[in-house]
């Protein structure tokens, strides 16, 4: 079917529309959601709101620019999700783009956006973890990963350089 | 706004349809209380400050969603990293 969003008018199978049954915190109202991938904008998604025009809240995977992010998914929103399988949880986290170019990008690590793939059920975790903020600077997450992969590296090619040496 | 005087180590409890809240006053120390909660597994309870924060967050970063600054800024920087 055909939606209007802020990004456009977009096609969304029905399939891939989420349930949120509290909503999400400010936009408590809206229950269905998508998250719809553009080409144009990747690897920025849009959490689009199928039943308000005006609700399209960039997203991205955060392991893209925190390679080491993690959390622990609460007991009762495993509950309220129904989550069997972690690895059927689509997690996702949201995005501040001011047109301003003095203010920069910001990713907010603090409040992931879960979704079980299974039963198509969402919510909007808000994790009490002191090193997860709501503005993280999207350039500084970026030269972080990178830095931590290239440590991993070296540290392996050491590795590997050792024992290459026994050989 | 139901207001009741509880003191150090004493509880309330709330019944509700889904089980039993129980609120614990575990130590007061001059303008600030620590309180224990326990609750059914449904119940998702948070500090009012940090919800406000993501609410306000979430309000906010869908008003501020510059797809041409995506287009630009942000795709060059990650074209780089690549």
């Amino acid at each position: 079917m055909k939606y209007k969003t802020k990004i456009g008018e977009v096609e969304i199978i029905e399939t891939d529309i989420v349930l949120f049954e509290k909503g999400i915190p400010g936009f408590e109202h809206l229950k269905k959601f998508a998250v719809f991938s553009v080409e144009d904008t990747a690897p920025i998604q849009w959490f689009l709101s199928v039943e308000d025009s005006n609700t399209a809240l960039p997203v991205l995977d955060p392991w893209l620019v925190r390679k080491d992010y993690y959390f622990d998914v609460p007991k009762e929103t495993i509950n309220l999700l129904e989550i069997k399988n972690r690895e059927r949880l689509l997690t996702c986290c949201i995005v501040r783009i001011p047109s301003n170019d003095n203010e920069e990008i910001t990713v907010n690590l603090a409040a992931p956006i879960i979704i079980n793939l299974d039963n198509s059920k969402g919510t909007q975790l808000i994790l009490d973890i002191p090193e997860y903020d709501l503005r993280h600077s999207l350039i500084k997450e970026i030269e972080r990963s990178k830095k931590l992969v290239q440590s991993k590296n070296s540290r392996e090619e050491s590795k590997n350089a050792g024992s290459e040496q026994k050989k | 706004m139901l207001v009741l005087n509880r003191k150090n180590n004493e509880e309330i409890y709330i019944e509700t349809p889904e089980g039993r809240i129980t609120i614990l006053i575990s130590d007061v120390d001059g303008k600030s209380a620590r309180i224990g909660i326990d609750a059914p597994k449904s119940f998702q309870i948070y500090r009012k400050e940090l919800f406000e924060r993501v609410m306000k967050e979430n309000m906010d970063s869908n008003l501020h969603a510059d797809i041409s600054r995506v287009k630009k800024d942000f795709l060059g920087g990650f074209k780089d990293d690549n």
